[in-house]
């Protein structure tokens, strides 16, 4: 998990999900998801990429490396253990540490 | 006969002992009775006098030490040749860093302070050390600091950041999972233990010496435990505070050392070190009073310049604050703050050449014996004195910022740690052996153990200074073949397994000597202070009366028939109370019984620190327990033989 | 019985340390003995100063505590006269002691302000950026088009102060060219200032000393120094972008290199590849070392490398490629005709 917050950082995700609050892309911490919560909708999402400007990373970010971002997008809505999560990071707080936010119950708001 | 007077005006009555031999087997009964150690199975977990729980701390000591022999064993074979693949890096880091935070915090510290909650009392002739019950506590929650971080090493999930554990690799972002925090609550556990001794030995070194013992009259080593113990009590605060405020920004999110948001990496340099460089000196300085005691008594003479050395030992522990930019002078900080910290490092050589100097001269006047105790001082004169030169030479700036970092500070530490502390230690092992077990340590055995070690010592670590000058840096854990730091680290490797023999020849000649060995009997190396004057080993009330010192050197100055304390209560576990300075007896105080209560505190207090590292929630929830177990601990006990109004504390009074 | 038959011991143990301490190795490449610059002189004369006076200090002391040891005992020995004699020998050994202490003190505060600035004032000034587990060299311009980013190799003009400002992308490193000056903390948070400067050319290694993670053991870097004409020619070709691909495996290369995991991390300048995760790889095919100093650049070690990084440095972020053969082989041929 702390190797995806810091791939996260790396490749730029915060580009458009910020860090976590979205912007031109949607909010990462949040209840909703849109295409499904569970590791494999997410790694899909960040493979194949998603409709309404979600890229394809398949070949630019190795598969291993996917998993470990998958794990992080699932610990900024606190679905992980709580000891497992990331705490502060060596930057400006950009919000909550990850390990101090209430776990948000999925809710999907589209079809996967 | 002659009496004097306490300072509450109640007369004391000095008579000569030997009085009729029923009287005295009466007396020798009920003290035994009175001070009797808790048998059995829960006896175990209740033991409040210093000689068991010294006996324990001195012994769990030990096993950290092979442990973190062990780890040492492990680094010098990775790097006995370059690119091996023994340990990879991921390994290597929490071996190393072990290596380190098991020897300083989980032997080094606590087998001085368990030398001292034994034989302190002895010393300054009293029966038992002060607090005996936190004496108790703090045994436990060092050994279950010690079981923690152990249990982490074994599910991979050591500490691996270094034993510094600089932030910010060992903050949130750059150790992930629960490594830092073990290490962080491991200080934790390690420093309650060490103030804890530490309070009782001020205690016990200022109130509760015998009678004559005046400040002029106190033993060296005495002394140096003194000294110790309150650089432990102004040392400790600051790394509890660096390690709190870590374990804060880990498990919080506080941003104590976030350059982002305010906070800043140097901070905790500042408050590592700052309590980092008097804990060297926390391990070193009882080391000195070790080998004053060893010194006097192969040389039977008594150290030459005794205020000196006094002097000494209380100026290593004053300038020893005033160091500790000295580990950072990497970090581009002003030069007019680099020059203040070079000339503080300078000077604490002084102290340390003065009691050097005494030393030789003492050997120069007296009749030395190269007992196996004075050959291990021998060798820490020969090792010690080289690793104080490198330590001068790291002084300078220019010079460290070349050095600093590299297998040069790492040969000199050693050379000052294993030299400076553990050679005396070892010696004062031989020394204090017979004292402690009744029996003698092998003399042959002890010959050889001391050549392996010093053979040993010398060889891993001479050439390391070479290879920090050849450019070798710390805490790799591996190198490339085509710099040409192989053979030395082979010769280095060579060495290592020598000293590991050395340290199991040690264990062997130990465990040999405690099951077989000659009996000792109460004096066999004719000793100075005042431990020699009680049976090997010592029962359980250390002295059938208390002596009144006659003089500085209490064994030596002895009269005749020395005049002893009468008057304390021999039904119930009191102790004489004397005044700081001149040692006028005060007042009789009771200690406290033995009881579970301190082990159950400990258990406690230990499932709250380790919980903490998890759950926010071992706070609240061992608040209540933590409480319920205090006050176990602090019920008073109805004295049994309270006559109406009378006081517990109340001034001896005059026999008939 | 007295100790006669261990007078031996006593000697053996003494002159067995004093023999020890006479062996002192030098010279090697990233040695501090050897050194090629102003400021690594003065500290290598400074501590050979030291050690000479340390390694006398040592004798003597261990000379005289021998003697002491072994000396025939008089009874005088215990005589008032005689503690009054020790006494003011040992107050004057303490006197000597602070005398060298002090002097030591005032040659190193001598030796220490000539080192905290450069020898002259035209300078050259890079930034030196640390990240897990490498090294970034920037050279700023007045235009910012023709900042020049080098990964591990540092390039300096021989004679001539290069002022390094130092700052670090995560965690606490250490910029350590034995050959040339002592060491600076990279911190993050803070810009630390040092400078090195080389008397001669030649290939200084140098390598992070202060313990950074998994692979701090192989966080090296290597410092060039040549004359001042052949580093600005130096300079200006490594502004240039990236050479065109000429041969068709080079290009196939190129083209596989900005489809693939690579260009996620890697900035290639004159093509896509814009991405700053980790060192820049325009001119890769001209550098002295990969993978920080790790291996030499050669067709093989960079196959090594490009094919399974994690096997050569453990817990690198760099992944293992996943590419066919064919495709690999181009990305390397592709990689090494970058000049």
């Amino acid at each position: 998990m702390a190797e995806g917050k810091r791939l996260f950082t790396l490749y730029n995700c915060a580009g458009c999900h910020a860090n976590g609050g979205g912007g031109m892309g949607p909010a990462l911490m949040d209840d909703k998801w849109i295409y499904g919560s569970r590791p494999p909708n997410i790694f899909e999402s960040i493979v194949e990429g998603r409709p309404n400007g979600m890229p394809s990373w398949r070949n630019k970010i190795p598969d291993a490396q996917v998993w470990q971002l998958v794990a992080y997008v699932q610990s900024m809505s606190g679905q992980a253990p709580a000891a497992a999560m990331p705490s502060r990071s060596d930057h400006l707080q950009s919000g909550t540490p990850e390990n101090n936010r209430p776990a948000q119950t999925p809710i999907q708001t589209g079809t996967p | 006969m002659e009496s004097g007077s306490g300072q509450s005006g109640a007369p004391v009555e000095r008579v000569e002992p030997y009085p009729d031999p029923a009287a005295e087997a009466r007396l020798r009964r009920q003290l035994e009775e009175t001070w009797h150690v808790p048998a059995g199975f829960l006896g175990w977990f209740a033991v409040t006098d210093h000689r068991t729980i010294g006996r324990r701390y001195i012994a769990t000591a030990f096993v950290f030490f092979l442990i973190g022999g062990v780890l040492a064993a492990l680094m010098r074979i990775q790097l006995a040749v370059p690119d091996n693949h023994f340990l990879g890096p991921d390994l290597y880091n929490q071996v190393f860093t072990m290596h380190g935070t098991v020897m300083m915090f989980l032997f080094a510290v606590p087998v001085m302070e368990a030398m001292a909650v034994y034989l302190v009392p002895l010393m300054v002739g009293t029966r038992n050390i002060a607090f005996p019950r936190l004496n108790t506590f703090s045994y436990f929650v060092y050994l279950f600091g010690g079981i923690m971080v152990i249990v982490a090493m074994l599910v991979n999930s050591a500490p691996d950041a270094g034993w510094f554990a600089y932030v910010p690799l060992s903050g949130p972002d750059y150790t992930p999972g629960k490594r830092a925090d073990f290490w962080a609550q491991l200080i934790t556990f390690t420093e309650v233990a060490a103030l804890a001794v530490a309070v009782e030995i001020v205690a016990t070194v200022f109130k509760m010496r015998a009678p004559g013992m005046s400040l002029n009259r106190i033993p060296l080593f005495v002394w140096s435990m003194l000294v110790t113990a309150f650089m432990i009590i102004f040392a400790m605060p600051a790394v509890v505070l660096g390690s709190t405020f870590l374990l804060l920004d880990r498990l919080v999110g506080t941003h104590f050392y976030n350059p982002a948001e305010g906070g800043d990496a140097l901070l905790w340099q500042h408050l590592f070190w700052f309590f980092g460089h008097p804990e060297v000196y926390i391990i070193f300085v009882p080391a000195l009073g070790m080998v004053s005691a060893i010194v006097a008594t192969f040389t039977q003479r008594p150290i030459f310049g005794y205020r000196a050395m006094v002097l000494s030992l209380v100026a290593t522990g004053f300038i020893g604050f005033g160091l500790w930019v000295h580990h950072m002078f990497a970090t581009g900080l002003p030069q007019l703050g680099l020059t203040y910290f070079t000339a503080a490092s300078m000077i604490i050589s002084i102290p340390s050449g003065v009691q050097i100097f005494c030393w030789i001269a003492s050997i120069w006047r007296g009749h030395p014996r190269l007992a196996t105790p004075m050959l291990f001082v021998l060798g820490f004169i020969a090792i010690f004195v080289l690793g104080g030169l490198s330590g001068v030479t790291l002084a300078s700036v220019p010079f460290d910022l070349q050095v600093h970092d590299t297998y040069y500070v790492v040969a000199h530490f050693h050379y000052v740690l294993l030299g400076g502390a553990v050679f005396p230690l070892i010696g004062a092992l031989y020394f204090w052996f017979p004292k402690i077990t009744g029996r003698m340590m092998s003399e042959r055995l002890g010959v050889l153990n001391f050549w392996t070690l010093f053979i040993g010592f010398n060889v891993t670590f001479f050439p390391m200074h070479i290879l920090g000058f050849q450019g070798m840096p710390r805490r790799v854990y591996t190198y490339p073949a085509e710099m040409g730091w192989g053979p030395l680290n082979l010769v280095a490797t060579a060495g290592a397994v020598l000293l590991i023999a050395g340290g199991a020849l040690f264990v062997f000649n130990a465990v040999r000597s405690y099951v077989a060995g000659t009996i000792a009997g109460d004096d066999p190396w004719h000793g100075e202070t005042l431990e020699w004057a009680t049976a090997s080993p010592p029962p359980v009330y250390n002295f059938l009366h208390i002596p009144v010192i006659e003089g500085r050197h209490a064994m030596w100055d002895r009269s005749l028939a020395p005049p002893v304390v009468t008057g304390l209560r021999s039904d119930c576990r009191e102790v004489l109370i004397t005044d700081v300075m001149g040692a006028e007896p005060v007042h009789a105080y009771e200690l406290p019984e033995p009881s579970i209560w301190p082990f159950l505190c400990s258990i406690v207090t230990s499932a709250f620190f380790v919980g903490s590292i998890f759950t926010p929630w071992a706070l609240p929830v061992s608040i209540l327990p933590l409480t319920v177990t205090l006050i176990g601990w602090f019920w008073p006990k109805p004295h049994p033989n309270l006559r109406g109004d009378q006081p517990l504390v109340r001034p001896v009074e005059a026999e008939g | 019985m007295r100790g006669r038959s261990t007078r031996p011991h006593a000697a053996c143990v003494w002159l067995s340390q004093f023999l020890m301490v006479l062996t002192v190795g030098c010279a090697g490449n990233q040695s501090m003995f050897n050194p090629q610059g102003p400021a690594a002189r003065r500290i290598a004369d400074l501590g050979l100063l030291m050690i000479a006076i340390c390694l006398v200090v040592y004798l003597v002391v261990i000379a005289v505590a021998a003697w002491s040891l072994l000396r025939q005992r008089q009874a005088s020995d215990d005589s008032a006269q005689t503690t009054a004699r020790l006494g003011a020998i040992v107050a004057g050994a303490v006197a000597v002691t602070a005398a060298i202490l002090v002097t030591l003190t005032a040659v190193s505060a001598a030796a220490g302000r000539g080192l905290t600035s450069p020898t002259s004032q035209d300078t050259v000034t890079v930034d030196v950026i640390g990240h897990q587990w490498w090294w970034a060299f920037q050279y700023r311009s007045d235009k910012p088009q023709d900042f020049v980013t080098t990964p591990n190799e540092l390039h300096v003009p021989v004679g001539v102060p290069v002022i390094l400002r130092a700052q670090s992308r995560d965690v606490i490193h250490s910029f350590w060219v034995p050959n040339l000056q002592g060491k600076r903390d990279l911190i993050p948070g803070q810009i630390t200032t040092t400078w090195i400067q080389a008397d001669r050319a030649g290939v200084y290694r140098g390598q992070c000393a202060e313990f950074c993670g998994h692979q701090h053991a192989k966080m090296a870097f290597v410092v060039v120094a040549e004359p001042m004409d052949a580093f600005q020619q130096w300079l200006q070709r490594q502004r240039q972008p990236a050479a065109e691909p000429t041969g068709d495996q080079e290009r196939h290369g190129r083209d596989v290199f900005l489809q693939s995991t690579c260009v996620a991390c890697h900035t290639i300048r004159g093509t896509d590849a814009g991405a700053r995760v980790g060192p820049e790889l325009t001119h890769v095919g001209s550098r002295q070392t990969i993978a920080a100093g790790t291996l030499p650049n050669s067709v093989e070690h960079l196959r090594m490398w490009v094919a399974n990084p994690p096997s050569i440095k453990p817990g690198t972020r760099m992944p293992p490629h996943g590419l066919s053969p064919e495709d690999f082989e181009a990305v390397v041929s592709y990689l090494r005709s970058l000049e």
